[in-house]
């Protein structure tokens, strides 16, 4: 027998999902996170899945793992201490930034700027200068990083990021630089900018450097721990980790470039929802994963999840490969208040797990999201089938005394409001995925994952008009699942700003070869030859003037690039996502070239189940009050248990279904069936839409 | 109750006197049945509804924005954040949060309601016909009615600044222009799309009267795509809540919004009557004349007004705004939502705090004068009204900062077409009674500076250098942030150009803060040939080779700066940021350089910095609630202007405890 093994950790749970790669055969563990050293959990997991399957540790064949270790270090600046050099006369980069102040007008008067990932004074300056073509202005001052490099080693800085002006044209004064580093200062850790992304815009590329640099000796660790529980459970499988581009890579890979994994967990996540509603033949899909303290939304089109080559995490704005998704502060802990002149308001501040909504009873005072879905009867009166208790009543004075009275609203209109202004937020969140890119929400199927997906999907449904809900069988543990449907992938790019009319095709045709070599060789070392492996060449493409590019694939034949239909193929992507385009009538410019590599994995296959001979009414377990909006009262609801195997027969809402981590609730006007691969399919019923 | 009113609480016969202009040039009255029909459905929206409005509203007006960023394509739009979207109702009253943002007025003055329809796009930039709205002609606004269930529900805008609109100058911004007719074409709303058909008469004109036709034709196509966005989002909220309730919780909103003012905001403020006055530099052409704003503000239970009586007569120069009251009100009261965080200030803001502006002030000029730079004036009416603020809050307020500093150089190509590198600089802030400044920021928010890696790809300059100015910032127990230095080398023959306050008067100090350094430009500094250029110019020559290095100004400090900690002065020196001299001399801070390896380190000597900042304290003159820095008292000793200073007591700033609690801008 063999068996892979996703590991996802959370903030709370570290979910694992063992695959078969021979029966198919699923098995979900859940365990509790060890935030002190996620390794432990990491541990308990593969030996708590192997006891229950029955396997032996020599049986797994591959281990992969999605963690919020990098993403939480960037969160809570717990990088490490580095050093930065930089050309001379950009000693204050990281001060100025981009100048710009965050949020309303006015906030200049109150905004505090956020530290800084390397403080002045361990920035240091070298001479050397290239020009916008990379040529050299003037040469690299090799003393002056000598003595930077011996400078920091006395300082004890283990760290060191560079970073030179228009370095993504021409990188030979960073890799002197790198080496002259590596000399005279052996056992530091030390990145590049044109190795970690070679792109033009010299803040946003040495900040994703600084990041990536800060983060190597904390992955590092993490990693070589990961490895010993991996053989202290006895197993030699590779670890391959999941980036936030939803490709995996090896670990040894990962260490030299720690920011592609800054998104690692949510796009676990994503992967998931392509490769399980791709098998139930659904294409395009908007994924809503509902969490704590926040919810997550991606677009996935023709199967494939949206890409975006930068990006925020939290405040910084980085260059890294990642998947199109956005946050809002809409989580179970989000808390319920009113502004100014009592305008209610849902978010982002978080209860989060502590203190957690009133209903845990640990303290918190302030009413959430998860205390509204409790007073109105979504969600059991109890956590994970019961081991932990909900006080309801405690949800219901909360609720009460701090929205309800001063709105001069019942308790259940309140709580529905707070779910409305949450639906709201969720909807706006869908919509920046979705519209902003030119994509109408109404043409895809919502698929909700994480433990909370599931509440809110009938709402954010009807508030944009969609007409088709996916919950997949094991919506709590989707990220982990996700992991197993990745391949390894590698992304490489080169600035090369070209107009039209001024081509230099040959010098493109000699990147192109320059940028694939560099992305077999990373596949070469992940242990990829040229057999297993898939590649797919690219430009990055705009109208003069504008400053965002649009992504053109190119075909690759015989070595070479054909540029020939890319720009039609512009002017028409231009066209779909922005609903215009400029077909001889603007000059369109080439700003990058790059390639995309896949290792590829070979994902498992689903297998549809046979249709249950029993129905919902095998199922039902009781019926609970559930307060309906539309008709301002409660109704006696069904509460059913989740089904394992497909139904065919729909189920009419009201519902709910509930399952150990994850509680769905069907709305009125909407019904649900199971398909043959075990997901909930709930859709909206024929005539008319009723509001939920 | 409706927006008339509401009003009665204001004097408005002021309004008819020739000492103050309208508060807005016209009115929108809706009939009577309207009203019943808009106060019988206000009745059915419940507070969850009104949110849901207010949601959907404000989500629209962002998602317009974002599509104008990423689609636009005059850097001054897309990096620098220079354009609004806004909705406002079928009486023109704005109901999203960038109140200042375009209305409708100007369209509804130019075509009757029934010549209203759907499918039309508006188009104008006309300064002195679009009610207060558009203020220079570079910002071309395109509006587009809503409607809804078959009739008008409200109107979306967008306006931003594009790049060049023809006149007399490559990028349209004359320094010295004498009448509007020198800064370029002025368009009145016309209709680009009549029912849904382009009219490519119009199209024609617009593109014909500017320097970079392409980049106009995306300009005006990204703004109708956004407001298309909004119009879209809206009618979405009507199809799901229903016209009649979307349109009521329209007016709801700026009922809320007073409310908010009124009950949590208007608490705040010490009620009185409070004076302060502001400076800027001079208006492009009398160079030695400063211009003065001017503004008292009035303070009682129910109410706030700024009276800006005692503000200069228009100029000569283009520093003149064709505003009124109402606009002003809504630009200095959108800085109150700080004070009830998560309100959104819309149009009910001027039910209760307002602006009176007497007419033909450079704050109010009157046709055909000069307006392009009038931004300089708007940012230094937060000045006036700063430094008026100051004395209600007993000098517990932030110090003043001047940010928006425009530079450029333009030149032609080979080909004789001219290219143009325009870039907004942030500056210093003020610091704030419990805060530094911040250094290098823009006071609009998201402008982002440009990249060298992008600036160098399209225009023919090196930038040398981009830092913070070391000590820039005004000294304080919280320092001012510091402005930039930037170095640019020029590799061709051009014009170097700039649109810029506070290069001679300082960003003033509060409470005992000292006052910022003011920005300035020196051309090839260093050298024999090394020239200052000060104020507002519009095409110095430059030859390839020559380095211009601009520097902006820093923020005032806040408060006693022999009450700096310590610690802090010392990490500013080590970050080279305040130098050792500036340490002993401002601070009283003694910091002893030395080496340790290859390092340089820096320590306080804290004996002697006991005894330094004793004499300094023995020695010096009171300290100011305002200081306003050297050059205005050299103005003042010349008999160019007046103001008066207030001086805090001998102890120091812990003596003079602040009268109200919150600590304001």
């Amino acid at each position: 027998m063999s068996w892979r093994i996703g590991i996802d950790t959370g903030g709370t749970f570290t979910d694992l999902v063992a695959l078969n790669d021979i029966t198919g055969e699923e098995k979900v563990f859940k365990t509790s996170s060890t935030p002190d050293d996620p390794s432990r959990a990491f541990l308990d997991a593969i030996q708590g899945v192997l006891g229950e399957i029955g396997a032996t540790a020599e049986e797994v064949t591959m281990l992969l793992h999605g963690t919020t270790v990098a993403t939480n270090a960037v969160l809570e600046g717990k990088y490490s201490q580095l050093g930065l050099i930089v050309t001379k006369g950009y000693r204050d980069m990281l001060e100025v930034a981009r100048q710009n102040v965050p949020g309303e007008f006015g906030a200049i008067s109150y905004w505090i700027k956020p530290p800084r990932i390397v403080p002045l004074e361990l920035v240091r300056e070298a001479d050397g200068r290239l020009d916008y073509k990379g040529e050299v202005l003037r040469p690299l001052d090799e003393q002056q990083i000598r003595l930077a490099a011996r400078e920091y080693r006395e300082m004890g800085v283990k760290a060191i990021a560079v970073s030179f002006i228009h370095s993504y044209q021409n990188p030979a004064q960073e890799e002197r630089a790198r080496e002259i580093i590596q000399e005279e200062y052996p056992d530091c850790f030390v990145s590049i900018s044109s190795d970690v992304i070679r792109e033009y815009r010299e803040y946003e590329r040495t900040l994703t450097t600084c990041l990536n640099t800060g983060l190597m000796p904390l992955l590092s660790t993490y990693l070589d721990r990961l490895s010993d529980r991996a053989q202290e459970a006895g197993t030699e499988a590779p670890l391959y980790v999941m980036k936030s581009s939803g490709g995996v890579s090896t670990a040894s890979e990962l260490i030299k470039r720690p920011i592609a994994a800054s998104l690692s967990g949510p796009a676990a996540g994503v992967i998931a929802a392509a490769a399980i509603s791709n098998a139930a033949g659904i294409t395009d899909v908007l994924t809503l994963d509902m969490g704590g303290t926040s919810t997550d939304m991606a677009l996935i089109e023709g199967g494939i999840p949206r890409l975006l080559t930068e990006g925020k995490i939290d405040i910084y704005d980085i260059k890294s490969p990642m998947i199109d998704m956005t946050t809002v502060g809409a989580g179970g802990g989000s808390i319920a208040w009113l502004a100014g002149s009592k305008a209610l308001r849902v978010g982002p501040q978080s209860a989060g797990s502590a203190p957690g909504p009133v209903c845990y009873g640990r303290g918190g005072t302030e009413p959430t999201i998860t205390d509204a879905n409790l007073v109105l009867g979504r969600i059991p009166p109890y956590l994970l089938g019961g081991a932990i208790p909900l006080d309801r009543q405690a949800a219901y004075d909360a609720i009460k005394t701090k929205i309800a009275d001063p709105l001069g609203l019942s308790v259940e209109k309140a709580a529905a409001g707070i779910l409305e202004i949450a639906t709201q937020n969720i909807a706006a969140g869908i919509r920046v995925v979705s519209v902003r890119r030119g994509r109408d929400p109404r043409d895809y199927t919502l698929f909700p994952f994480g433990g909370a997906g599931g509440l809110l999907v009938s709402p954010v449904a009807n508030a944009l008009d969609m007409k088709s809900i996916l919950v997949p069988m094991a919506p709590g543990a989707t990220a982990a699942a996700g992991l197993l449907y990745s391949d390894v992938r590698v992304d490489h790019v080169i600035t090369d700003v070209q107009r039209e009319d001024l081509l230099n095709e040959e010098q493109l045709q000699e990147e192109f070869l320059q940028v694939r070599e560099r992305v077999i060789e990373d596949l070469a070392n992940q242990g990829f030859k040229s057999s297993g492996i898939r590649l797919q060449a690219f430009v990055d493409m705009r109208y003069v003037g504008q400053a965002f590019e649009i992504r053109v694939p190119l075909p690759i034949s015989d070595d070479s690039i054909s540029l020939a239909d890319s720009f039609k193929n512009f002017h028409t992507a231009h066209e779909s996502q922005y609903g215009y385009s400029y077909e001889n009538k603007s000059l369109v410019e080439i700003v990058n070239i790059g390639v995309t590599g896949f290792g590829q994995l070979a994902p498992p296959r689903h297998r549809p189940k046979p249709y249950s001979k029993g129905g919902w009414s095998d199922l039902l377990k009781f019926t609970r009050p559930l307060y309906v909006n539309a008709v301002s009262d409660y109704v006696h609801c069904p509460v059913y248990e989740r089904p394992t195997e497909p139904i065919s027969e729909p189920l009419e809402g009201p519902a709910v279904i509930e399952q150990y981590d994850t509680t769905t609730v069907v709305e009125p006007g909407w019904e649900v069936s199971v398909n043959e691969f075990g997901h909930l399919l709930i859709t909206r019923k024929s005539v008319g839409g009723v509001q939920g | 109750m409706t927006n008339d009113q509401q009003t009665h609480i204001f004097d408005t016969s002021i309004y008819k006197t020739p000492e103050y202009k309208p508060f807005r040039q016209q009115e929108w009255p809706r009939s009577d049945e309207e009203w019943a029909r808009i106060e019988e459905y206000k009745q059915k929206v419940d507070p969850i509804t009104l949110d849901v409005v207010e949601g959907g509203l404000e989500a629209a007006v962002e998602e317009g924005e974002a599509a104008v960023e990423l689609a636009g394509r005059s850097t001054i739009i897309r990096e620098q954040h220079d354009y609004r979207a806004s909705i406002c109702t079928v009486d023109c009253n704005n109901v999203t949060s960038v109140s200042w943002g375009a209305s409708a007025d100007a369209v509804r003055a130019h075509f009757p309601l029934e010549d209203i329809h759907e499918g039309d796009v508006f188009l104008y930039n006309d300064a002195y016909d679009s009610h207060g709205t558009i203020t220079h002609l570079p910002d071309y606004c395109i509006c587009i009615p809503i409607f809804h269930s078959g009739r008008l529900i409200a109107f979306s805008m967008i306006f931003g600044h594009t790049e060049d609109v023809g006149g007399r100058s490559v990028g349209s911004w004359p320094t010295t222009s004498t009448s509007i007719f020198e800064e370029g074409i002025q368009i009145p709303p016309v209709r680009l799309y009549s029912k849904g058909k382009v009219q490519q008469d119009i199209y024609k004109i617009v593109l014909r009267n500017t320097r970079f036709p392409d980049t106009m034709q995306g300009d005006l196509d990204a703004f109708i795509g956004a407001c298309r966005l909004i119009e879209r989002q809206v009618k979405q909220l009507c199809d799901r809540l229903g016209a009649d309730i979307v349109e009521a919780a329209m007016y709801k909103l700026m009922d809320r919004c007073e409310e908010a003012v009124r009950n949590v905001i208007l608490p705040m403020f010490p009620n009185g009557e409070y004076t302060g006055e502001d400076f800027l530099d001079n208006d492009g052409i009398n160079m030695e004349d400063p211009v003065k704003l001017m503004v008292t503000i009035r303070k009682d239970p129910t109410k706030i007004i700024l009276d800006w009586t005692g503000t200069n007569p228009q100029t000569e120069g283009p520093l003149n705004s064709p505003n009124d009251g109402r606009f002003l009100s809504k630009w200095v009261g959108s800085f109150l939502s700080q004070f009830a965080p998560g309100t959104v200030i819309n149009e009910g803001v001027t039910r209760v705090f307002r602006c009176e502006l007497p007419p033909g002030t450079v704050l109010t000029s009157e046709y055909p004068a000069p307006v392009i730079n009038r931004m300089q004036c708007w940012f230094r009416s937060f000045g006036a009204y700063g430094a008026a603020l100051a004395q209600a809050f007993g000098g517990n307020v932030n110090a003043d900062n001047n940010c928006v500093q425009v530079y450029g150089v333009y030149g032609y190509d080979n080909d004789g077409k001219p290219w143009l590198y325009r870039e907004v600089f942030g500056g210093g802030s003020g610091a704030r009674p419990y805060a530094d400044g911040t250094d290098a920021v823009d006071m609009v928010n998201d402008a982002k500076n440009l990249p060298t890696e992008f600036i160098e790809q399209r225009y023919p300059v090196v930038i040398e250098r981009v830092a913070l100015n070391p000590d820039s910032g005004g000294c304080g127990k919280y320092r001012g942030g510091m402005g930039y230095v930037k170095d640019i080398h020029i590799l061709t023959d051009g014009y170097y150009v700039t649109y810029v306050d506070r290069t001679a008067f300082s960003c003033f100090g509060v409470n005992g803060g000292g006052p910022g350094l003011p920005g300035g430009t020196w051309i090839n500094p260093g050298t024999p040939d090394e020239k200052l250029v000060q104020f507002c110019q519009e095409g110095i020559p430059v030859k390839a080779g020559d380095v211009i290095r601009v520097t902006t100004p820093g923020g005032g400090g806040w408060g006693d700066p022999l009450e700096r900690d310590v610690e802090a002065v010392r990490m500013d020196v080590l970050r080279q940021l305040v130098s050792v001299e500036s340490a002993k001399e401002n601070y009283g801070v003694i910091v002893h350089k030395r080496t340790k390896g290859l390092s340089t380190e820096y320590e306080v000597d804290l004996e002697a910095t006991d005894l330094m900042r004793e004499k300094i304290r023995q020695a010096r003159n009171p300290l100011k609630l305002i200081n306003r820095g050297e050059y205005a008292e050299e103005k003042r000793k010349a008999g160019k202007i007046t103001y008066n200073d207030v001086f805090l007591p001998q102890t120091g700033t812990e003596a003079h405890a602040p009268s109200g609690e919150e600590q304001l801008s």
